[in-house]
């Protein structure tokens, strides 16, 4: 059976019986948490735009900082690898497994992992591997996929995320967790502490790559990267080369604005830097970073390279919204919301994501708050122009050209419409529609506009004013 | 061609050019920074007890918990207590280890694994003490972060607050994989009007 299209998938979203419900928190956050960081923050637009520097910066020189990356790890003692593609870099895994003699891995969150789809090609080759973020641990064992960058199990209501932890008393023993959530995060810690002490290999992704210091920063609020590099022997970084950032001046800039963008937080509880294995006789005693590239080369060299710099804080997508009320699954991709309009289309080709830019109001909330200003809706824009050039929406194109004649001369508008009008109360529009609505390029515009006659409600069009 | 030869060939180089800004001094702590550390740390279920010297937060400690490992030999030695590296990362309860530096605007703590201390396993017990000398308190993260580079550790954490989640309804939970109970230790506070 084929994958279901982007318009099934939003059909399905909206018609999902919770997802509203469970979406609906990130306007509390976004209005309560994250409003409030802002107000207290009178310097936090100065603090975007060196934010935006350093991600631009890093994007316009990404080939000598990894070179630099690349050697300062390396001093560390870090082995450094590098992917052309996702599989490439699944395989690289693998073979760190083995070469290290690793039964068990673990993992942090990372998009790119997702990307990459490590944990089923680690359990393909019979490494099972956890994942140890409570959100997508909850997603492993429901058989689900993460539909947010910040929150993966957004799209569950807390009452599915409870029903879940009842159903399952042997792993999570027997709590009150309708009467008192705490109780399901201290059930998960206990499972997963187990999984932490049973690994021997440890996959986190990278929030940025220090090239000076050779070092990969790992932000989490649940501590589990710090717990994870105490007890494995092995640790792998994955990480995407445009993570690459010039110093750790330029990563205080980018995580200063981080967390206020993402969750309201100042800051998250913890932040890592990683330079190389621990000391002698301390864990890990392997260190390895994989650098991914993945489309990221070519997008750099693109006039949407902006697109590169985006730092996963989630904030286009709490505002967007289409994503409040599509949430992330309907997107088709690892990246939801506006940024994986912006970015998927780079990453893996228009003509896949050709659907995911045209998902715009265009009402720019994703450009206000993102917090290195990327110019998503530019970016939909360019995409949306470099996919009308491909010729295959010539209908499409022609649509557009007539309507925007028809904006330009109020006049001829008004006759137009005012004909189209009459046409469609006229009785033999009744004949003509079947034959209209069965036309392929008809078909999405009578999925949401039902014959004007046929009883839905009737709606005027306004000229434009002179 | 390798990889790294490919994905090197097609990353740009220098396609605009941003002027470097020169490093600037380390901003002088704000008189008051150790009460807005404190401050900022117990927002994020943290908290702080100020100490006249290392012997005297090492007496505190003695009679708070029965048992707390310190696995630094220059700490151990200045807190009184006896050095016991961590070798069973989850037996341990308790752990006293050096603060490198902390962040006073965001009630960020900086510990630094290097090879004169490793630290790595202080994010397993349950309880966590961080002593810290009030002289390492910054108002910057770049000017907490500078010396302790220099120093080449393996590993630097800033720890703003305990261990807490937000996946489960978007509620922010405490205690999901780190400590679940976090002190910072500051001693030598230079009294008021002294000069530092």
């Amino acid at each position: 059976m084929s994958d279901p299209s982007f318009q099934e998938r939003v059909e399905s979203a909206l018609k999902h019986p919770t997802l509203h419900d469970s979406l609906s928190n990130l306007k509390r956050i976004t209005d309560g948490e994250i409003r409030q960081v802002y107000d207290e923050s009178p310097e936090y637009d100065r603090w975007r735009d060196e934010a935006r520097n350093a991600r631009r910066d890093a994007i316009a020189n990404l080939g000598p900082l990894l070179e630099t990356f690349e050697t300062a790890a390396m001093n560390n003692g870090t082995v450094v690898h590098w992917a052309r593609t996702h599989r490439e870099a699944a395989q690289i895994a693998i073979d760190i497994c083995r070469a290290s003699g690793s039964q068990r891995a673990i993992k942090t969150k990372s998009m790119l992992s997702e990307e990459i789809g490590l944990v089923e090609a680690l359990e393909a080759a019979g490494i099972p591997c956890a994942e140890t973020d409570i959100g997508e641990h909850v997603i492993q064992a429901t058989g689900d996929r993460p539909s947010h960058v910040v929150a993966p199990a957004v799209h569950k209501t807390l009452d599915e995320v409870t029903d879940w932890f009842k159903s399952r008393p042997d792993l999570y023993g027997e709590g009150d967790f309708d009467a008192d959530p705490l109780q399901m995060a201290g059930a998960a810690r206990t499972l997963l502490r187990r999984h932490f002490l049973e690994a021997d290999i440890g996959f986190t992704g990278g929030n940025s790559l220090l090239a000076e210091e050779g070092a990969v920063a790992v932000v989490t609020n649940e501590g589990n990267a710090e717990v994870l590099r105490s007890v494995v022997r092995t640790h792998v970084a994955i990480v995407g080369i445009e993570k690459v950032i010039r110093d750790y001046t330029a990563f205080a800039k980018v995580l200063r604005v981080l967390a206020p963008a993402a969750t309201g937080q100042r800051i998250t509880r913890f932040t890592s830097l990683f330079f190389g294995p621990g000391e002698d006789g301390t864990r890990p005693q392997h260190m390895h970073v994989i650098l991914v590239d993945a489309g990221r080369s070519w997008l750099a060299l693109q006039a949407e390279r902006d697109a590169l710099a985006c730092i996963r804080c989630g904030a286009c997508m709490n505002q967007c919204p289409v994503y409040r009320s599509i949430g992330g699954h309907a997107y088709g991709g690892t990246y939801p919301g506006p940024i994986g309009a912006a970015l998927q289309p780079g990453l893996a080709g228009i003509e896949a994501h050709a659907d995911l830019f045209r998902a715009s109001t265009e009402c720019k909330r994703c450009d206000e708050v993102c917090p290195v200003r990327i110019p998503l809706t530019r970016i939909m824009h360019q995409w949306r122009r470099k996919d009308s050039q491909r010729g295959v929406r010539r209908l499409e194109r022609w649509s557009a050209q007539a309507y925007s004649f028809l904006a330009r001369h109020p006049l001829a508008f008004r006759l137009i419409t005012g004909l189209l009008r009459r046409a469609a109360g006229a009785p033999w529009a009744r004949w003509l529609w079947p034959i209209f609505s069965s036309l392929p390029a008809t078909a999405r515009w009578r999925m949401v506009y039902p014959h004007p006659t046929g009883g839905a409600p009737g709606r005027r069009i306004e000229a434009p004013s002179e | 061609m390798s990889a790294r030869a490919d994905i090197l060939a097609r990353c740009p180089r220098h396609t605009i050019d941003l002027p470097r800004r020169p490093r600037t001094a380390a901003r002088a702590p704000h008189p008051e920074a150790a009460e807005r550390l404190a401050m900022r740390l117990e927002q994020n279920g943290g908290h702080s007890q100020f100490f006249s010297d290392f012997e005297a937060a090492g007496d505190w400690l003695k009679r708070r918990a029965t048992t707390v490992l310190c696995p630094t030999p220059d700490l151990a030695a200045a807190l009184g207590l006896p050095v016991e590296p961590v070798t069973s990362c989850d037996a341990v309860d308790s752990i006293v280890v050096p603060c490198s530096g902390a962040i006073a605007p965001t009630g960020t703590l900086v510990i630094s694994s290097r090879h004169t201390g490793p630290v790595g396993r202080a994010f397993l017990p349950n309880t966590v003490y961080l002593a810290l000398s009030h002289s390492d308190i910054y108002m910057r993260t770049e000017d907490c972060l500078r010396p302790l580079i220099r120093e080449a550790p393996s590993s630097l954490h800033l720890i703003s607050g305990t261990s807490c989640t937000g996946d489960l309804g978007l509620m922010f939970l405490r205690l999901a994989h780190g400590p679940e109970h976090l002190f910072v230790l500051i001693v030598n506070r230079p009294q008021p009007g002294a000069d530092r």
